[in-house]
Parts: structure tokens; C-alpha cells; sequence
């Protein structure tokens, strides 16, 4: 070893970022999507909520709790057939995308129904107490409210992705993770480890910075 | 105007919070509803707009039993109907324009022209034209509740309910609040149903009230009545609380009554009139002089004694309400 950054093979790396970005966007918008609604029911059919109801409140949190319970590299495993049925491999980015919504949507959910909880409930009842539609009270009255906190939980979640995209490096979705695994530590390249750490952690910084700054913009006082 | 028929709600298998409550508020009224915390008190007015179903009884708003009104008709109904809240209830999401447009937007019933022109006037009688586009955590709480106010009268309802929309303030936005809830009643024949624990607020802007005990109605009546001759215990402790008394007094010789002046009377030198020529020995044991929402009081505890008692007496007698209590 004559030096520092010598195993380093840069296209290697900006491909992997580039596969990480990926997988990150992709899933990130697609957990967006089922979580919001997943977070949402959860809260209305919650206890003394608009929806209230038991049955169907239970149902939805055993589902959370189940998929939130399993540990990401057992859900990689176990999710390999759904995957292959719905796109048609296991492997890639493409492959990594349907486990990485199932792991994180639940615990967006999680965070989001959390977010429609912190609203007061002095104001949905003002709201309702104006003849609004249940519908019109979650559209104009409890995400508008509640926008801060599902932006902050957004960001949580985006993070949380990062190390799950890491983690599906091991079951070939490459990636910086997958690098940081066949190089770093499989090869004992130190150099790699670093610089796919580094990779990672200032992705997640960067996240975590433009999540502050909107839940600023988004925060009216 | 509000009619409550035996209306009862219960949750879960708790002790009613409503037992069995029948009231009426007549159209333009002030009516409160009094009580400790815990008596019922918001279920109650929650009722009224069905935020909260009955388990039993029945609601009639104009005549009409809205009970069983779903989807359509109660929105409907919830729009004739505003209603404010001690913690204002207001969208910190939106400005004060748009939190006071937004009944009008969600009934969609008012061209974006009109709605505007209907924001700038209510900011305007709230007397918040200046701030129409800050945001609620700009405002103090006075000024929040004035948001709240427009923004319950911005569908034009007959009816506004108050679940203690003072309680958060200090005396003087207290005041300056019922002054304009006062002043809406009068203008617009707003018929307002409100809930509080301050007698003070009962006593200065309703013009009936009903003092509600552990989800029961135990004293119901014109303010004056009830204030000045409370027959229920609660209703003395709450007057009691009020006016930081403790019961009297001094001691002196003589008979010992209460005289009770309202209206025109109370504000004349009654009790020189009752003594003038005679030899009387008057002492004020202890007194209230106030004015309830239209209606000077006078009432006073006196030891009347001397030679010419009884026919001092005799002249309060045709001149107030008397009452002899033990000595
Ligand atoms: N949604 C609810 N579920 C269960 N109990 C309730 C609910 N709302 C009120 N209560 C109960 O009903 C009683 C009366 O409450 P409330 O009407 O809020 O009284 P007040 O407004 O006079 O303080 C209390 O014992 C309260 O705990
Ligand atoms: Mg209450």
C-alpha cells in the first residue's frame, strides 16, 4: 500500500452513489405515498377520531407493528419472491426498491399519525363544527396542520432509508453499502470503508439539512 | 330557538356526563350555563351542534329535531351554528383572512369576491382589519379569539356557542371579549348559548342561566334571580368564588334583614327614603351593588333597630324585597 485512497476505483464509487441515489429517490417516493395514507387511517380510525374504529384500527397497527418488528435483513430475505413477482428480480436497484417501501412505510406511518396527533384537537373540532366533510378535514384542516411534523418525520424516514439501502447492498442491490461490504470489509480496503461512510453520512446531512430548512418554511410564526 | 328535551350522553360505561338536561334559549337570549369543571359542561354544548350524539333525548333547533341529522343536513345545520372555543381552535397554518374565509370555502356557496369582501368586513367588527395577514401565533389571546369570533359568524349562522371562550384570558380581554359578544347579540339578534365557571361572566353579558351540577340541571332563571337569591348550594359557592366573600359580617343589635333592590329602585337613596323622620338605628351588615347585564342590583344585609323599627321596615317593604332572618 503506498498511500491512501490506492483501492479507490472512482467510477466504481460514482456508479454506486449514483445506484444509492436511486434506490433512495425510488423508495423514498413510493413509501411517501403508501405511508401517508397508512399514517392518516391510522389517526381516523384511532380512538375517539373522526373514523373511529376499533376493529379496523387493530388491524392496521398489527400490520405496522409486524412489519416494523422484523429486522431489514430478514425482510430483504423473506421479501425475495414478492420482489421477483412484482419486478421481476431480486437484484439491483429495481430489486431493492419493494423491500425497502415495505420496511420503511410502516414506521413513516408510525411517524406521520404521531404528527396528526400533536394537532389540536380544539381546531379539527373548529373545523368540524363548520359543517366540513370528514375528507375536507384532513385535506384543508389536519395535513395542512400537521405539514411541519410529516416533513420532519419525511426526513427521519429519508434517513433511515440510507442505512436500509446499505444493508440491501449485502443481497447484491449494490450501491455505496454494497461497495463499503465487498471492498471495505470483505477485502479489508479500510480506504473504501471510509469513503462510502463518508458518501453516506454526508448524504444524510444533506437530507437532513433541506428537512429542516422546509419544516422552517413550512412552520407559520 | 335551542330546545333540549331530556337529553342524556353517556360514554363508555362511566357516569353520565349529561343526565337528563331540558332547556330552551329563546331566540336573541344570552343564555349561560354555569358549573364546576367536570359537570358537563362542553358535552353539553357539544350536543347542541352534535359534535356529540345523545344517547337519549332530543335536540331541536328551530323547531326542528336534529337529532338523527347525517352527512348533508348536519353540515348544513353546523353552518347555521358557530361556535368558539377557550382554546380558539384556530388553523396555525393559515392567516387570519384565510382562517376566516375558510368556513365560507368549505360550504362553497360564496364567489371568491364575495368572500373577500365578507373577511374584510368581520376583521373589520372585530376590530382586527390591520392583521388580516399575520398568523395566529402572532396575535395575543385577546386577538385570537376575536379571529375565532369573525370566523364562527363568516357562514352568517343565528346561533353562536361559547365552551368557555374567556377562560383563557385575563380580566380586562375578558371584558373586552363580552363587550363584543354583547354588542353582536344586539346588532345581529344573535342568539349566543355559552359555557363558563366565572359567575363574573354569567353576571355581565346573559341574560339567563343554568347552573349545571354533575351533569344535571340543579338552578335555572333570570341572571338577577338566581344571583341575588341562589336557592342551590353550588350556585352560592360559584357566586361565592366570584366575589371572594366569605360568609359575613358584622354584628349589631336589631332585627336582621336582607333587602333586595333591582332595576330603577336600586339606584334611588332608598334607605334614606325608608328612615327619613323616623328614629332608626340602621347598621350595613354587608352588601352587594353591581349591575347584571341590564339591570342595576342593590342588596344589603342591615340590623335595623331604635323606636321606630317596624315602621322603617314597613317602608323598605314597599319599596324592595324583603327578607327577615334570624338574628
Ligand atoms: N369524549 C369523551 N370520552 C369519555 N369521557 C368524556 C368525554 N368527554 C367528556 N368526558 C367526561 O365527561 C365528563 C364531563 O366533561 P365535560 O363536559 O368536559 O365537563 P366540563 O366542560 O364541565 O368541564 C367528565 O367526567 C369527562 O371526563
Ligand atoms: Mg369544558
Amino acid at each position: 500500500m503506498s498511500g491512501w485512497f490506492v483501492n479507490i476505483d472512482w467510477r466504481d464509487l460514482g456508479q454506486a452513489t449514483l445506484d444509492t441515489l436511486a434506490m433512495l429517490g425510488g423508495s423514498l417516493l413510493l413509501t411517501l405515498l403508501l405511508g401517508l395514507p397508512l399514517g392518516v387511517l391510522l389517526f381516523l380510525t384511532g380512538r375517539r377520531q373522526l373514523l373511529a374504529n376499533r376493529a379496523a384500527n387493530a388491524l392496521l397497527a398489527a400490520i405496522v407493528n409486524l412489519l416494523r418488528s422484523v429486522p431489514f435483513v430478514i425482510l430483504l430475505i423473506v421479501m425475495i419472491p414478492l420482489t421477483v413477482l412484482l419486478v421481476g428480480t431480486s437484484l439491483g436497484v429495481a430489486g431493492a426498491i419493494p423491500p425497502l417501501v415495505v420496511g420503511a412505510a410502516p414506521f413513516f406511518a408510525r411517524l406521520v399519525e404521531t404528527a396528526l396527533r400533536e394537532v389540536d384537537r380544539n381546531t379539527v373540532e373548529a373545523v368540524q363544527a363548520m359543517g366540513a366533510t370528514t375528507r375536507q378535514i384532513v385535506f384543508r384542516a389536519l395535513l395542512p396542520e400537521a405539514t411541519p411534523g410529516i416533513i420532519a418525520a419525511a426526513t427521519v424516514t429519508a434517513a433511515a432509508l440510507v442505512s436500509f439501502t446499505a444493508m440491501a447492498g449485502v443481497v447484491g442491490a449494490g450501491g455505496l453499502g454494497d461497495l463499503a461490504i465487498r471492498f471495505g470489509y470483505q477485502r479489508f480496503q479500510t480506504d473504501v470503508m471510509v469513503v462510502t461512510v463518508a458518501a453516506l453520512l454526508l448524504l444524510v446531512q444533506l437530507l437532513q439539512t433541506a428537512g429542516d430548512r422546509l419544516v422552517l418554511h413550512f412552520t407559520r410564526r | 330557538m335551542i330546545e333540549l328535551q331530556d337529553v342524556h350522553k353517556r360514554f363508555g360505561g362511566e357516569a353520565a356526563a349529561v343526565a337528563g338536561v331540558s332547556l330552551t334559549v329563546a331566540r336573541g337570549e344570552i343564555f349561560g350555563v354555569i358549573g364546576r369543571s367536570g359537570a358537563g359542561k362542553s358535552t353539553l354544548i357539544r350536543l347542541v351542534n352534535l359534535l356529540e350524539r345523545p344517547s337519549a333525548g332530543r335536540v331541536l333547533i328551530d323547531g326542528q329535531d336534529v337529532t338523527a341529522l347525517e352527512g348533508e343536513g348536519l353540515r348544513a345545520l353546523r353552518r347555521r351554528i358557530g361556535m368558539i372555543f377557550q382554546q380558539f381552535g384556530l388553523l396555525g397554518s393559515r392567516s387570519v383572512a384565510e382562517n376566516v374565509a375558510l368556513p365560507m370555502k368549505l360550504a362553497g356557496d360564496r364567489s371568491g369576491a364575495e368572500i373577500k369582501a365578507r373577511v374584510a368586513a368581520l376583521l373589520e367588527r372585530v376590530g382586527l382589519a390591520d392583521h388580516a395577514r399575520k398568523y395566529p401565533a402572532q396575535l395575543s389571546g385577546g386577538q385570537k379569539q376575536r379571529v375565532g369570533i369573525a370566523r364562527a359568524l363568516a357562514t352568517d349562522p343565528a346561533i353562536l356557542l361559547c365552551d368557555e371562550a374567556t377562560s383563557a384570558l385575563d380580566p380586562e380581554t375578558t371584558r373586552s371579549i363580552l363587550a363584543l359578544l354583547d354588542g353582536l347579540n344586539r346588532e345581529l339578534g344573535l342568539t349566543i348559548l355559552l359555557i363558563t365557571h366565572e359567575m363574573d361572566v354569567v353576571r355581565d353579558i346573559c341574560d339567563r342561566v343554568a347552573v349545571l351540577d354533575r351533569g344535571r340541571v340543579v338552578e335555572i332563571g333570570a341572571v338577577a334571580d338566581l344571583f341575588l337569591k341562589p336557592s342551590h348550594p353550588v350556585t352560592r359557592a360559584l357566586i361565592a368564588e366570584a366575589e371572594h366573600r366569605e360568609t359575613p359580617v358584622r354584628q349589631a343589635g336589631g332585627r336582621r334583614v336582607r333587602v333586595t333592590l333591582t332595576g330603577a329602585a336600586a339606584e334611588t337613596p332608598f334607605l334614606t327614603e325608608a328612615t327619613r323622620g323616623l328614629e332608626v338605628d340602621l347598621t350595613i351588615l354587608d352588601g352587594r351593588i353591581g349591575r347584571t347585564r341590564d339591570r342595576p342590583y342593590s342588596q344589603l344585609l342591615l340590623a335595623v333597630g331604635g323606636r321606630d323599627a317596624e315602621q322603617a321596615l314597613a317602608r323598605l317593604a314597599a319599596c324592595a324585597e324583603l327578607e327577615e332572618l334570624a338574628a
